[in-house]
């Protein structure tokens, strides 16, 4: 007995025990299913569904456990088969099928205690895995509740036939609960550390979002979908509705056909490259504070508010086109806080190199576009006037805004666009516009972002969707910077101000996909709506996006203004109060004898001795009731009763001390009126 | 690297033999639970830390969340790993009595106010039981079972009650040397002495066998205890001398065994071979009385002088104990 029994593998279940088991087990597996077959391919589902079937028969007896050419041909054929199927094995995904299909098999082979173990603990790693792929709150809570499954597995493992399946769930429940506030004292306080190394999530992982690049003249239609890209809250004042420019790239190149950020793929790093200067507000102008919180959009650009003043994040960069960008795609919920002002001081001058890049234009193409902006130009002269001009023509020509302007293809489209057709939505006005200028050597370029956004006006947080997308232009001047104009502004006025829908006619508007927090929706699904969402905006903030900042900011206002003494006072005050409270729980266990029964035996010798007192001290209540015969027969036989009730409730019995004490309680409260009534 | 392990283990359990020493009841608390995380703890707090660099690569705060519900879970699993022991109670209970070289039984209780799960009781040689479920309240008497390797008292072995409950991580576990003992008799075995030719040693002249009941030499003397019908009244007026009448034997014969008889025998196998024959002879059902050293048990048969016999063989000293000292000064 002397050897490291506690070394020892764990005990050994009967093939009943094993039954009991294995259910739990199989639920896991069940509860891992649905998320897999949402994130993953299909067909990993039938996997744990053919082992577990196979284990469950081979546990009743009426199958074989597979053979080892069967358990071979499983282990190579199914990650051979998640090749097959398009998961990149540089990617995460991949390996969250692989312990999938881990734990699957492992069902196969259970025969042992440390076989059930380790599928327990390789489902925790898979449901840990599957947080990597999605994070929203139900998500969130259905893996809790696998977890707590697993944990019920475990319990169950350790007595099998003792404990029923109420009880695993009501033990594993309490434990989990108990659980929690530690937990999140970890959370809260356990340093958050910087990555170590990385891994594509996904293998092929849908961008949402704006596009880098655009082609205008090939998009028939646009499809606008209600997709989150991010969601702001300011901090004191906002700006008007109107105002609303959220600026996340601009597009300079353009060949004809296409607009990109720049002519060739890489060049990013050239508009990062001498940390450009942020714009100084200009003094006495109005300043916004605002938050953010992007969705993961997989791309690294960033909307923010047109004149950013200001920024606070370490994965941002200032790029030299008056724009944040991140370091990296955007894979998961992320936060920054940021300033603008509505009018900034102007830089200086143009380098050369972001000048010609705004004067950049394909040798031909658009003949008329060309003619009727040199003509204009003629007229004016001056850029902004110019400018004006071209204001004056889309707001004058009887221009409409569709989205579904149909197809302006070849070299010629835009002259197509403006001078027939006449029919487009933001990114043909800015684009037709953009080109006028440069035509006529006014450096400008086309400004992507989103326009506006939906506010809940309870939580005071605004909602920006991929259907707030906008295009619009900025051109160079020497005495003001950089201008923007909205071409777009005049023709559909309705743009700016409210949202979306309104600015399109009734047949178009099914186009918009609205969603179902729109205004045309009834009024308690739209106050469901935007619960639902606040609750998502909260969990995203405080949870998701709860990084070493936050943590900093949160453990400084709590404990921040303590100094070090301060930290040596409340700890010994801390250690007094709990000092006391064990002292009192001490106290108050010994003293709480005097209020439990034997109160009743002490008040009762009072009561006694009150009205005899010849009654000897050293004798007990049954020897009393011997004396008191001849003088109160009735108060001795009750008094007699009550003894032998004292008594028993002490040593009497275990299961009978409760009734003693109760009826010892009630034969106090008659010798008390009976003496009285005596007396009386 | 083996003498090293030896040394280590030897001071364990010599750290743990002072812990818990023998006692009659035992309450568990913290002197008594020993509490270690097993290795499927340990595998888990591997896990953690995968599941810890896996959210700190990623950034996910949910892994990360995980993690630490883990590691808290683990802490927790400490405390109630310990619940499920602390507060038992275990009482000394009987032991019986068994021939040297048998498995000698000895029942303790276990009782229990709260309900606890899976308690593994073992020992040296009993087959590990497994207490499932105990609910609130139970008195459980437990078997523990040793092979006495002497005659004499023998005390009843450690045994030592695990638990794994509620989650397998943590091991709690406790020894407990119940204050009490049984009696190992000695083993029958028959070295092949012959008992009648040391029966026909004139030591012990050989009681001529009397039919009659009312004959003179099966009149002793009075002795305290003695049922009073047999009391001979009439000599008692004649003479003024209380003698009863001896009980009427059943049988003829009387086997007389005596440690002399297996003087040539070391003492202890001596004790063995009269053992062998005291089981012959109640096996015959025949009448047989006991001399030792130090005591002398009058002849008899059944179940009580049986074990009356043995106990005798049991405790029995070597020559050279008290009573033989004043036998041959």
């Amino acid at each position: 007995m002397t050897e490291a029994r506690f070394l020892r593998s764990g005990p050994q279940l009967t093939a009943p025990q094993w039954q009991r088991v294995l259910m739990m087990l199989l639920v896991v597996q069940l509860m891992l299913i649905l998320p897999i077959v949402l994130m993953l391919p299909g067909w990993l589902a039938a996997v744990p569904l053919l082992t577990g079937a196979w284990q469950w028969q081979v546990i009743r007896g009426r199958w074989h456990p597979p053979g080892r050419a069967v358990r071979w041909t499983l282990v190579l054929a199914l990650p051979a088969l998640l090749l097959g199927s398009g998961l990149n094995p540089g990617a995460l995904d991949f390996y969250v099928a692989l312990s999938f299909i881990g734990v699957a098999l492992k069902l196969l082979e259970m025969q042992t205690y440390r076989d059930a173990w380790l599928v327990s603990m390789l489902a925790f790693f898979v449901l840990a895995a599957l947080l990597l792929l999605d994070q929203g709150i139900f998500y969130t809570l259905y893996v809790f509740l696998g977890g707590s499954v697993a944990l019920a597995a475990l319990l169950r493992l350790h007595a099998p036939n003792g404990i029923s399946l109420a009880g695993a769930w009501r033990n594993s429940a309490r434990a989990v609960l108990m659980a929690v506030p530690f937990m999140l004292l970890l959370f809260v306080a356990f340093p958050r550390l910087p990555p170590i190394w990385q891994m594509p999530t996904m293998s092929d992982q849908a961008r949402t979002g704006l596009s880098d690049s655009m082609s205008t003249g090939s998009i028939s239609e646009l499809v606008e979908s209600n997709e989150l890209i991010f969601r702001a809250r300011f901090d004191g004042d906002r700006p008007s509705q109107s105002a609303l420019y959220w600026r996340a790239m601009t597009l300079t190149h353009f060949d004809g056909e296409r607009w990109r950020q720049w002519p060739s793929r890489s060049p990013l790093s050239d508009q990062l490259l001498q940390r450009p200067e942020l714009p100084v507000a200009q003094p006495g102008t109005e300043l916004w504070n605002y938050e953010v919180v992007l969705s993961p959009t997989w791309q690294p650009w960033v909307a923010t508010l047109e004149n950013l003043t200001g920024y606070q994040s370490a994965d941002a960069q200032w790029a030299r086109d008056n724009r944040l960008v991140w370091r990296e795609q955007l894979r998961r919920p992320t936060g920054f806080t940021a300033q603008a002002a509505a009018r900034v001081e102007n830089p200086s001058e143009l380098s050369e190199q972001t000048r010609d890049a705004a004067l950049q234009l394909p040798e031909e193409g658009n003949p008329r576009l060309r003619e009727q902006a040199a003509e204009w130009f003629a007229d004016v002269g001056r850029e902004l006037d110019m400018a004006d001009r071209i204001m004056r023509f889309f707001a004058e020509s009887g221009f409409s805004y569709s989205l579904r302007p149909g197809v302006y293809e070849g070299p010629d489209g835009i002259d197509e666009f403006l001078f027939s057709r006449q029919t487009g939505f933001c990114a043909h006005y800015a684009e037709a516009m953009v080109l006028m200028l440069r035509s006529v050597d006014i450096p400008a370029r086309v400004v992507t972002g989103y326009l506006g956004g939906q506010w809940n006006e309870d939580n005071n947080y605004l909602v920006v969707r991929a259907r707030e997308a906008h295009a619009w232009v900025e051109l160079w001047t020497e005495e003001q910077g950089w201008v923007r104009y909205d071409p777009t502004a005049v023709v559909a006025p309705d743009r700016l101000t409210g949202s979306l829908s309104d600015a399109l006619g009734d047949d178009e508007e099914s186009l918009s996909g609205a969603g179902w927090g729109d205004a045309s929706a009834p009024g308690w699904l739209q106050r469901l709506y935007w619960q639902w969402d606040n609750a998502q905006y909260q969990w995203q903030r405080w949870v998701l996006n709860f990084d070493a900042d936050d943590q900093a900011s949160l453990l400084d206002r709590w404990f921040g203004h303590w100094s070090p003494i301060d930290f040596v006072r409340y700890a010994g005050l801390l250690v007094i109060a709990l000092f006391s409270i064990w002292y009192g729980i001490q106290l108050f266990q010994r003293y709480g004898k005097f209020w439990g029964w034997s109160r009743f035996e002490l008040l009762a010798r009072r009561h006694c001795r009150r009205h005899w007192p010849d009654l000897p001290a050293n004798e007990g209540l049954t020897l009393w009731a011997d004396r008191l015969e001849g003088r109160a027969p009735d108060f001795a036989a009750e008094l007699r009763e009550f003894a032998a009730d004292c008594l028993a409730a002490q040593y009497g019995p275990p299961e009978h001390q409760a009734e003693c004490r109760r009826r010892a309680r009630k034969s106090w409260q008659r010798l008390r009126r009976q003496k009285a009534s005596d007396t009386g | 690297m083996g003498i090293l392990h030896d040394a280590v283990e030897a001071t364990l359990e010599r750290w743990i033999r002072s812990r818990t020493p023998p006692q009659r009841e035992v309450s568990l608390g913290q002197r008594q639970i020993f509490i270690i995380p097993n290795r499927y703890g340990l595998g888990m707090l591997v896990l953690v830390v995968v599941l810890f660099v896996m959210g700190t690569n990623y950034q996910n705060n949910l892994v990360l969340a995980l993690a630490f519900w883990l590691i808290a879970l683990f802490v927790l699993s400490i405390h109630l790993t310990y619940l499920n022991l602390s507060g038992l109670t275990l009482h000394v209970g009987h032991s019986d009595s068994a021939f040297v070289g048998e498995p000698m039984q000895h029942t303790v209780h276990l009782h229990t106010r709260r309900p606890r799960y899976g308690l593994l009781v073992s020992g040296d040689e009993q087959p590990e039981r497994m207490l499932d479920e105990l609910p609130a309240g139970t008195q459980c008497p437990l078997q523990l079972r040793r092979t006495a390797l002497i005659r004499g008292l023998q005390a009843a072995p450690r045994m030592r009650l695990e638990t794994r409950f509620p989650f397998g991580w943590i091991t709690a576990w406790t020894y407990w040397s119940p204050d009490q003992s049984g009696l190992a008799w000695p083993a029958p075995v028959d070295h092949g002495l012959d008992r009648i030719s040391a029966d026909a040693e004139p030591l012990r002249p050989r009681t001529p066998q009397r039919t009659d009941p009312d004959a003179l030499d099966d009149v002793r003397d009075y002795a305290a205890g003695d049922p009073l019908r047999r009391v001979l009244w009439r000599h008692y007026a004649r003479r003024g001398v209380l003698v009863v009448k001896a009980p009427p034997r059943r049988s003829g014969d009387t086997r007389q065994l005596d440690i002399r008889q297996v003087a040539e025998l070391p003492l202890e196998r001596g004790l063995e071979q009269l053992t062998y024959w005291l089981l012959a002879s109640e096996n015959a059902a025949e009448d047989w009385s006991l001399r030792l050293h130090d005591s002398w048990l009058p002849p008899g048969q059944g179940a009580t002088q049986k074990v009356q016999g043995l106990d005798a063989l049991a405790l029995t000293g070597p020559p050279g104990s008290v009573r033989d000292q004043e036998g041959r000064p």
